[in-house]
């Protein structure tokens, strides 16, 4: 990876406060509690946990659009988590966010042409010209040009991701952020969108940050992988590596635990006991230890940082730390 | 195959001793817009002590179907518009509310895809799972209350005494669906219609529920649905699975037969658009194949439909597929299919 | 058992072909509220060709007649035309309706999307609409009245005042729920400034509760104007109102009860068109209710 990396996040963090109760210390849900990683152009990164790690908290955090508690976020080597919002605003044409739920990402009272063409609007591109620009993200998207007047109640779940991608293409970032871009869809139209981001990134040479609970849909997309656990990273690395090796007990417990179409018979399965924690209130130390199948004294007590174990590859757990 | 028999370790295959046969069923819905053929002709058999998988997409029928066995959905705007659900040899679909109230719970249970809203707020999960004892084995509350804590420790939650008085805002997601399991098991039924039990659960919650569903199987010899849209549940637990299309069955096949070798256009269609996990080493990612789309969408179910229901999106179709629906055949070992044109894959 | 497709749809009446009046079936209340609102709107507001006498016009020989050819509805105390009062007097409640109506949803809407959008603001909107509302809206709207002189104008502004909080609750809890909407993310995603995502996403989203809430306060404030005008504290007694009229009726009800009579039956009507109309869209606009078949 030559030159300056698409995007570097430096320790990010972002913490909730909770309602301070009456004689009681300020609580906080720490939802991302200090994750790095780079990302370079045309590349994806995929960012997977389970429910409460915060990994959609992560990935608006890192396009502010939740402001950032601490840490740093730079784009193509600028420091962006410094500007003011003002100053950050035309940051937003190189950072653009797909999002999960296509009924509730657009706008009911708006046409598709509008809302589309909104971004152009933002920023100054004129009536014609926006026409234009729009009916070309529809072919690009695969939707006919004449739906350009519809609503969004009009068209179907995957035709209404397929807008959500072309809102996000308008003006041409370099990166998008995808937060579950295809969990709320059926598994035919599943493939029909991945196909189509793929598709997109080849085309145009944009870089993906990918949230996904879905493992198999990480691995086909992703370049390089993080593993959030509890606002924390706790592996992250290249994927095939990680898929095919992983070290951290978290990241083989959930690989182990997706259930494969190939099982044959009695497969050998690592089950973790408990539940996923909540993150008002974390385990001490490693924050898996809990469920952590060998955990030790060690673990409990203090909490292990990310360490580098060769060629850009790192994990979180003192197992791993020569 | 021994993939099947652990999986299984009940009934083997080719055992023919159903327990429930579902005949022809057709439920439609009637509102302003017309007639929506939900489930439009479908069969199939759940052989006693297996466990079968019933798969599709949203809107193929499959929770419809499940729910008609327990004539849970409300009767106008459905109808029954043909077909039989018969239980040990008796049509379920001519019971009387009284008699259905027997079954419920009692020989056939249910467990739903969302443990936040199928558990009653402001019972004790205890009283819940009593409940169902209460009613059909006409426990008095002490003896109940001991079999709730019972089936608490059956789902391995840990304390189950304590837990019993807890209200469910105070369990997890994945110990809800546990409460839900104790509470449908509680009166050791026949059959356990599970929808999409493990869907709304985090990855390693939900291997925890597909091993427990598997231990109670083996304890207390359930014949089991289980309705899913995942393929990868499917294969960990079901031994036959049936397809479902529209409305229609389109394939049924043993588990292992089906995934290996499917033979409808629309089962070999999503196999090869649903991406799976490689976790062998060295699998590397330039070497995946593109995923196989299946253009257009699920059709809208009104109406009179002429010829196959896949028919628009098959890349096989001809032009019979276009004019006449095509019926079941088997293909021989069980594995039924419904298609003009699946000599091979 | 097995029924066809046929001797289904025979059942049900798939109505998708004949619009025109499968609208009145299903939206009765919508449609007899609407006519009737409407008949009484066009009635007011051709009173000054269809009424027969000057509503101002005093002819005191001839006061206290009962209804007959010449005086449809009898006359007054002072020898007016009930009649012509009654048809005059619908354009003061048409114009107290409307006015009120739109008055106080502006500034309702204003305030509660500032409360929707800043916690600070909230704190504070919100204590004093709750101490508003704790004060009767009649006794508010009558002190409002005895500092300010009495004028039509006057009088909306007091009857729109106490309506306010409600609005401003109304579009407070909406715009807390469009807020968190992801069509909202996206759009500060895509650098759509402030003032924008509320006037294009935010307030056309949070129309619809506030198109029903207006029919209410519009019916309210009739009713509010007859009372203020009843107890001498609205309309000024020179301008026929159904409320004055009421007023100078109470007097003389044992010789002549035709003057309360009739501009109560008018107000009563108004005021339940109103009411019907109100409850008709709410129906029609209520997506749950909408789709029951």
């Amino acid at each position: 990876m030559a030159g300056t990396p698409l995007l570097e996040v430096r320790d990010l963090k972002k913490y909730f406060p909770l309602k301070r109760e009456l004689l009681r210390e300020r609580m906080e849900v720490r939802a991302v509690d200090g994750i790095s990683f780079t990302l370079g152009h045309g590349e994806t990164i995929g960012i997977v946990g389970e429910s409460g790690c915060g990994k959609s908290t992560a990935a608006k955090t890192i396009m502010r659009l939740i402001e950032p508690t601490a840490g740093q976020v730079l784009l193509d080597g600028v420091d962006v988590t410094a500007l003011s919002r003002a100053q950050f605003r035309p940051y937003r044409k190189r950072v653009q966010i797909v999002f999960q739920d296509p009924y509730a990402s657009l706008n009911p009272r708006m046409s598709a042409g509008a809302i589309i063409g909104e971004p152009l609007r933002n920023f100054g591109v004129g009536a014609a010209e926006r026409t234009a620009r729009v009916e070309k993200l529809f072919d690009r998207v695969g939707l006919h040009r004449d739906s350009m007047r519809k609503y969004a109640h009009e068209f179907s779940g995957g035709q209404r991701q397929r807008l959500g991608i072309a809102r996000a293409l308008a003006l041409e970032p370099g990166l998008i952020v995808c937060d579950e871009p295809v969990s709320a869809l059926d598994v035919s139209i599943q493939a029909q969108i991945i196909n189509l981001l793929i598709d997109l990134q080849k085309e145009l040479g944009i870089s993906y940050v990918l949230v996904a609970h879905d493992l198999a849909v990480v691995q086909h997309i992703s370049d390089r992988v993080a593993v959030m656990y509890l606002g924390r990273l706790v592996e992250t690395g290249d994927g095939d590596r990680l898929f095919g090796q992983p070290l951290h007990p978290y990241t083989r417990a959930l690989l182990s635990a997706v259930p494969k179409t190939t099982s044959t018979g009695e497969r050998r399965r690592i089950v973790l006991k408990g539940d996923v924690p909540s993150p008002v209130s974390p385990p001490s130390g490693c924050h898996f230890h809990p469920r952590c199948p060998d955990a030790t004294e060690r673990c409990r007590q203090q909490a292990p940082e990310l360490r580098d174990v060769g060629e850009n590859y790192w994990v979180a757990c003192w197992l791993h730390a020569t | 195959m021994t993939s099947t028999a652990a999986r299984d370790p009940i009934a083997g295959i080719g055992s023919r001793d159903p327990i429930v046969q579902i005949d022809d069923l057709k439920v439609w819905f009637a509102n302003r817009d017309g007639i929506i053929r939900a489930v439009d002709g479908v069969s199939f058999d759940l052989q006693r002590g297996e466990t079968l998988g019933l798969v599709g997409e949203s809107g193929c029928g499959k929770s419809v179907t499940a729910m008609t066995m327990l004539q849970l959905i409300p009767s106008p705007p459905s109808v029954i518009a043909g077909g039989s659900i018969r239980y040990n040899g008796a049509d379920l679909l001519k019971f009387d509310e009284e008699r259905m109230r027997t079954i419920r719970g009692n020989e056939i249970s249910m467990i739903f895809q969302d443990p936040m809203t199928s558990l009653n707020p402001v019972l004790t999960v205890g009283e819940q799972i009593a409940e169902t004892a209460v009613l059909h084995r006409k426990l008095g509350r002490r003896a109940a209350r001991e079999l709730a804590v019972e089936m608490l420790h059956k789902v391995n939650i840990p304390e189950p005494q304590r837990r019993a008085d807890e209200y469910p805002h105070q369990f997890s997601g994945g110990m809800r669906q546990r409460a839900m399991i104790a509470a449908a098991l509680a009166c050791n039924p026949k059959v356990l219609i599970a929808d999409e039990p493990t869907t709304a659960l985090d990855v390693t919650i939900q291997a925890q529920i597909i091993e427990l569903m598997l231990d109670l199987k083996r304890e207390f010899g359930t014949s089991i649905i289980m309705i899913t849209h995942d393929l990868g549940v499917v294969a960990e637990t079901c031994a036959r699975v049936v397809v479902m299309y529209a409305g229609r069955k389109v394939e049924e096949a043993a588990a292992g037969e089906l995934f290996s070798a499917p033979l409808h256009p629309y089962t070999q269609g999503l196999l090869l658009a649903t991406p799976r996990l490689e976790t062998a080493p060295g699998t590397r990612r330039a070497d995946r194949p593109r995923l196989a789309e299946i253009p257009g969408m699920v059709p809208t179910l009104k109406g009179e439909l002429k010829g196959c229901s896949f028919a628009p999106r098959c890349h096989k179709a001809t032009a019979i597929c276009r004019e006449s629906a095509p019926k079941l055949e088997d293909r021989g070992n069980g594995h039924i299919v419904s298609c003009f044109n699946c000599g091979s894959a | 058992m097995a029924l066809t497709l046929a001797q289904i749809e025979s059942r049900v009446d798939t109505e998708g072909r004949r619009p025109w009046w499968s609208f009145l079936r299903r939206h009765p209340l919508l449609v007899i509220g609407g006519v009737l609102l409407v008949i009484m709107a066009l009635v007011a507001l051709a009173a000054p060709w269809i009424a027969p006498y000057s509503p101002i016009d005093m002819k005191v020989l001839q006061r206290l007649q009962a209804p007959s050819a010449a005086h449809l509805f009898g006359t007054d105390a002072m020898g007016r035309d009930v009649f012509s009062r009654v048809l005059w007097g619908g354009r003061v409640s048409l114009i107290v309706g409307i006015s009120v109506s739109l008055l106080a949803t502006s500034i309702g809407v204003l305030i509660g999307m500032v409360a929707g959008f800043s916690r600070m603001a909230d704190a504070l909107i919100m204590r004093v609409m709750d101490s508003m509302m704790a004060i009767p809206g009649i006794l508010l709207a009558v002190a409002l009245m005895a500092l300010l002189r009495a004028s039509i104008e006057t009088v909306v502004i007091a009857i729109a005042v106490p309506e306010i909080p409600r609005v401003v609750r109304l579009v407070r809890s909406v715009v807390l729920v469009i807020r968190e909407q992801p069509y909202v993310q996206a759009a500060e995603a895509i650098g759509t400034r402030f003032h924008w995502i509320l006037l294009r996403h935010v307030l056309p989203n949070a129309v619809t509760p506030l198109i029903v809430q207006g029919t209410f306060i519009s019916a309210s404030a009739v009713l509010f104007e007859a009372y203020l005008s009843f107890l001498g504290a609205g309309t000024p007694p020179e301008i026929p109102s159904w409320g004055n009229m009421m007023a100078e009726g109470r007097a003389v009800v044992q010789l002549a009860f035709n003057i309360i009579l009739f501009p109560g039956i008018f107000l009563g009507l108004t005021v339940l068109s109103i009411n019907l109309l109100g409850d008709g869209l709410r129906d029609m606009l209520d997506p749950k209710i909408a789709r029951r078949l």
